[in-house]
C-alpha cells in the first residue's frame, strides 16, 4: 500500500505542482517586491482586477481545451461585443438591452464557430483564425476605429466597476462563473461527455455521446463567455475599442495549459485554469513593480510561461 | 511428407533459413526452439491459430523484434539486423496487413517514400512515376495510375502498391501478412496472378493468411505453428484441408468445453430481427435472436463480421433493409438510438474504442448512462457510484478501486470495464465483437460467465470471436460471414471448431 502511494503520489504531483509554482511565485515577489508595496491591499485588489477577465475566459478556454479543441477567435468576440454593447447602450439606453446586444454577438460568432466545426468538420484552429479576422474587422468597421464610451453609471457598476461592500464586483462575476464552469465540467453530463469527447472521440461516439452536438456547444459557450469578458471590459473601463482583448488570446491558452488542462483534450480543471490566470496576473503586475521596460516584461513572461507549462506537463521521467 | 530438414536438392542454398528461434515477452515464451526454411523461388504458407506465433517469427525475420537465441541465415549468410532496415538491406521486405501507406501522398511518393528519386535538392516526381510504372510492369498487373493520390484507389490496388513498395527495395524475399484481408474476389485473382509472376521471376515468398483454401491454390509449401513451436513443414499437396486444421488445433484446444451451456429453445418473439441490411461493408445480411439466445457470427478477420455490428449499433448507414426491435421496426440513426433500444456494443478494440483512458474506471463506466443518473442539472454521485460498485463486484475488475485510470489496467481488466459499461447501459441485446480477443483465461472465462448468465435472463446476444471453439461451445445459432455475406444460420447441434474453421474459408 506505501508503494502504491508513492507511485499514486509520483503518478499525480504534476497535477498539484500548479498551486507551487503559485505559491512560489508569490513568496518571490512578496519578499522582494515588498518595498514596493506588492503585498499591499491595493495592488492585490489591483491583480485581482487585471485578472478577472483572463481569468473568465480562461473557463471557457477549459471546456473548449477540454473537448479536444481550440478557439482562437476569443479576443475578437471580446472587442466586438463589447462595442455592440457599448452602441446599443448609447442608442437605447438601456441596461438589459445591452448586455443582451453584447451576449447575442457571443451567441452569434460562437454558433458561427460550432456550425463549422462540428457540421463542417473543419478543424477549429482554422475556424477561428478565420473567425478571427472576421470579427476584428467588423469591431473596427462599426467603431470606426473609435473608442464608445460608456456614460451610464448602472452599467459600469454592475459590469465591472462597482463594489458590494468591500468586494470588486468583478471579483464576484469571476467568482461565480468560475464556479459555475467548475461544477459545469465536474458534475453534470455536458462537462463529463466533453471530456470523454476530448479524450477519446471514437470511445466517446460508442458510448452514445453525441460528439458533434458536444463540440457545437462548447464552442457556443465560450462565444458566450468572451462576450461576456467583453461586456465586463467595457464596464470596468467605461468604455469599448476595438483593441479590448486582442493580446488576450495566448494569455488565456497559457492560463489554462499551466493550470493542468491537456492542450490535446480529456484533461481539464477550471480551478486550475482560474490559479494559471492569478500567475499570469501576478506575473504582470510584479514585473511591472519591478520596474521593467514592456521589452523586458514581455522577455519575462514569455519565460515564466515556457517554465510552468515545463513543470506541469513536460515528459514523464521514469 | 517432406520436413524442412529432408531438402531434396540438397545444394541449393535457401532464402531463409531460421534456426532454434527463441523469443519471449515478459517472461513468457512466445516462439520455442521455432525452424522456418524459405527455399529460392517458392511461396511458403505460414499457418496457425490466433496467438500461435506467426505474426512474432516474420516480426523477427524482418527485423522488428529480436530474437532471444536462434540464428537467421540469408542466402546462406548469417545475418543478426535488428531493425526493418536491416532486413531490407539483407533483401526482405514485408507487405503489413493494416497497410502502411501514407493516404495523401500518391502511389509514386508512396512506392519510393523511403529511397526518392531526386534531381538536385528537389525530389524527382516524374522519375518516380515512370519508374513505378516499370515495377508495376514487372509485376505484370494493370498499371495503376502513379499520380493518384492513395486514398483514392481500391483496397486491393493499395495492397498492390504495398508490394510495389517492397519490390522497390529490391527485395528477393517477401513477407505477405493476409494480404487479402480486405480484398474482393476480383482483387484476390488479381493479387494471386501477381504472387505466380513474381515467383517466377525468382522472389521468394512467405505468406501467412488465415485462408487455409488459399494456401492451396498458390502455395507450395506450408509451415504449421502451433503454441509457439513449429509443428510440421509440408508440401502442400502432400496435406488435405482437415489434416491441416488437425495440425493447428493439435486435437486439444478444447477448453471451451468447460463454457458448454445449456441451450434455451427459441420462443416468444423475437428480440432482434435484421432483415437483409446492407451496408457498404456488408451484403444481404439476416438474422434473428430470441429471448436467452445467443447468435455467433463465425468469420475470419475482414469478413465483414464487425461491420454487421456496425450497422445494428447505427455506426454505418443502411442502404437496404431493416431493424426491428422487439418485432417494430426501428431507425437506428446513431449509437444512441441504439442504446435507447436496449442495444449495446462491446466494440472490436477496446483501448480506441471502448475506452478514454485517461478517465478513471468509474467515469468510464457511466459515460453512456450519464443522463439517467443526472437529476435537473447535476449527475448524481450517489447513484453513480452505487452503479460502479455494482458492475465493478460483479465483473470483478482487478484494481484497488473504481478511481484508478483504466490506462493502468491490464488488457483483461479494461475489457471487463467496458464489458461493464455497456451492461451498465442495461441492454435487452448485447452486440460482443471478439471480447476475449488478447486477454488471459481468467478474464476470458470471467466474460463469458458474465455473457452467460446475461442471456439467461432473457435478454439476447450476438457473439463474435476469432476464437472458433468458444462460438462453437458457446453459441445456439451459428451464422458464417464470409467475404461480406451472412449465411443461413445453423442450429448448433454439437458443431465443433473444425466445422467451423472449415466452413470460413
Amino acid at each position: 500500500m506505501g508503494v502504491k502511494g508513492v507511485s499514486a503520489w509520483r503518478r499525480n504531483w504534476r497535477d498539484y505542482v500548479i498551486y507551487l509554482v503559485f505559491a512560489g511565485i508569490f513568496l518571490f515577489f512578496a519578499v522582494f517586491l515588498h518595498d514596493k508595496g506588492f503585498l499591499s491591499k491595493n495592488n492585490l485588489m489591483n491583480i485581482a482586477r487585471q485578472t478577472a477577465m483572463i481569468a473568465i475566459m480562461a473557463v471557457g478556454m477549459t471546456f473548449v481545451l477540454s473537448a479536444a479543441e481550440i478557439d482562437l477567435s476569443m479576443g475578437g468576440i471580446v472587442a466586438l461585443s463589447a462595442l455592440v454593447g457599448a452602441l446599443t447602450l448609447r442608442y437605447t439606453d438601456s441596461v438589459p438591452c445591452a448586455a443582451a446586444a453584447g451576449l447575442a454577438m457571443g451567441v452569434a460568432v460562437g454558433g458561427l464557430n460550432g456550425f463549422f466545426v462540428a457540421k463542417v468538420g473543419i478543424p477549429s484552429f482554422l475556424v477561428t483564425l478565420g473567425m478571427t479576422g472576421i470579427v476584428t474587422g467588423v469591431a473596427r468597421w462599426i467603431s470606426r476605429l473609435q473608442s464608445v464610451p460608456i456614460n451610464n453609471d448602472v452599467f459600469t457598476w454592475v459590469f465591472g466597476s462597482g463594489n458590494i461592500g468591500p468586494v470588486p464586483i468583478l471579483f464576484v462575476w469571476t467568482v461565480a462563473v468560475a464556479a459555475a464552469g467548475s461544477l459545469g465540467l465536474r458534475r453534470t453530463q455536458f462537462g463529463r461527455e466533453t471530456l470523454a469527447t476530448g479524450g477519446n472521440k471514437i470511445a466517446a461516439l460508442y458510448s452514445g455521446v453525441k460528439v458533434n452536438r458536444i463540440k457545437f456547444c462548447v464552442m457556443l459557450l465560450n462565444g458566450v463567455i468572451a462576450a461576456l469578458a467583453g461586456i465586463l471590459y467595457s464596464g470596468r473601463l467605461q468604455g469599448a475599442r476595438y483593441t479590448l482583448g486582442e493580446n488576450d488570446v495566448m494569455l488565456v491558452v497559457a492560463a489554462v495549459i499551466i493550470g493542468g488542462t491537456s492542450l490535446f483534450g480529456g484533461k481539464g480543471t477550471v480551478v486550475g485554469s482560474i490559479v494559471g490566470a492569478l500567475i499570469m496576473g501576478m506575473v504582470n503586475n510584479g514585473l511591472i513593480l519591478m520596474g521593467l521596460s514592456v521589452d523586458q516584461q514581455m522577455i519575462f513572461r514569455g519565460v515564466i510561461i515556457i517554465l510552468s507549462v515545463t513543470l506541469t506537463m513536460g515528459k514523464r521521467t521514469g | 511428407m517432406t520436413t524442412s530438414g529432408e531438402n531434396d536438392t540438397g545444394k541449393r542454398i535457401p532464402a531463409i533459413e531460421a534456426a532454434g528461434i527463441n523469443i519471449g515477452f515478459n517472461g513468457v515464451p512466445v516462439l520455442h526452439d521455432v525452424d522456418f526454411t524459405l527455399e529460392e523461388g517458392e511461396v511458403h504458407a505460414l499457418v496457425g491459430m490466433n496467438g500461435a506465433g506467426k505474426s512474432t517469427l516474420v516480426k523477427i525475420l524482418n527485423g522488428f523484434y529480436r530474437k532471444d537465441s536462434g540464428s537467421v541465415r540469408v542466402f546462406g549468410k548469417q545475418q543478426d539486423y535488428d531493425s526493418p532496415q536491416g532486413a531490407n538491406r539483407a533483401g526482405i521486405a514485408m507487405v503489413y496487413q493494416d497497410l502502411s501507406l501514407a493516404p495523401s501522398l500518391t502511389v509514386a511518393q508512396n512506392i519510393y517514400l523511403m529511397r526518392p528519386f531526386r534531381s538536385g535538392l528537389l525530389l524527382d516526381d516524374r522519375r518516380a512515376a515512370r519508374e513505378a510504372l516499370a515495377l508495376f510492369d514487372r509485376m505484370g498487373i494493370e498499371p495503376i495510375d502513379p499520380h493518384a493520390r492513395v486514398e483514392e484507389v481500391s483496397p486491393g490496388q493499395a495492397q498492390l502498391v504495398e508490394i510495389a513498395k517492397a519490390l522497390s527495395l529490391d527485395a528477393k524475399i517477401l513477407i505477405l501478412d493476409e494480404p487479402t484481408a480486405s480484398l474482393s474476389n476480383v482483387e484476390i485473382g488479381i493479387l494471386f496472378a501477381t504472387v505466380e509472376r513474381l515467383k517466377k521471376g525468382g522472389i521468394s515468398i512467405v505468406y501467412i493468411t488465415h485462408y487455409l483454401k488459399d494456401v492451396f491454390r498458390i502455395c507450395d509449401r506450408v509451415t504449421i505453428l502451433r503454441d509457439g513451436q513449429h509443428i510440421l513443414t509440408s508440401q502442400v499437396a502432400d496435406l488435405t484441408l482437415d489434416e491441416m486444421i488437425d495440425r493447428m488445433l493439435g486435437g486439444e484446444s478444447r477448453e471451451g468445453a468447460a463454457w458448454t451451456r445449456h441451450r434455451a429453445a427459441p420462443d416468444d418473439k423475437p428480440l432482434l430481427e435484421a432483415r437483409d441490411i446492407a451496408t457498404d461493408g456488408v451484403e444481404h445480411a439476416s438474422f434473428t435472436i430470441y429471448p436467452g439466445q445467443i447468435v455467433g457470427l463465425a468469420g475470419l478477420l475482414g469478413s465483414g463480421r464487425t461491420e454487421i455490428t456496425r450497422a445494428i449499433y447505427g455506426l454505418d448507414r443502411l442502404r437496404a433493409g431493416e431493424i426491428l426491435v422487439a418485432g417494430k421496426p426501428v431507425a437506428i440513426r446513431d449509437s444512441r438510438t441504439a442504446l435507447n433500444n436496449g442495444i449495446s456494443l462491446v466494440p472490436e478494440d477496446r483501448r480506441r474504442q471502448g475506452l478514454v483512458l485517461d478517465f478513471s474506471i468509474a467515469d468510464n463506466m457511466v459515460l453512456p448512462i450519464l443522463r439517467r443518473l443526472s437529476g435537473l442539472v447535476f449527475i448524481d454521485r450517489g447513484r453513480s457510484a452505487e452503479v460502479v460498485r455494482r458492475y465493478f463486484d460483479h465483473l470483478d475488475v482487478k484494481a484497488t478501486d473504481p478511481g484508478q485510470q483504466v490506462r493502468l489496467l491490464s488488457g483483461g481488466n479494461q475489457q471487463k470495464v467496458v464489458v461493464g459499461k455497456f451492461l451498465a447501459c442495461e441492454p435487452s441485446i448485447l452486440l460482443l465483437d471478439d471480447p476475449t480477443f488478447g486477454i488471459d483465461i481468467h478474464a476470458k472465462r470471467a466474460i463469458m460467465r458474465i455473457v452467460k448468465d446475461f442471456a439467461a435472463q432473457g435478454n439476447g446476444v450476438l457473439f463474435i470471436s476469432s476464437e472458433l471453439h468458444e462460438i462453437a461451445a458457446f453459441c445456439d445459432v451459428v451464422h458464417v460471414v464470409r467475404r461480406r455475406r451472412l449465411e443461413e444460420g445453423m442450429r448448433n447441434d454439437g458443431l465443433t471448431e473444425d466445422d467451423l474453421l472449415a466452413m470460413v474459408q
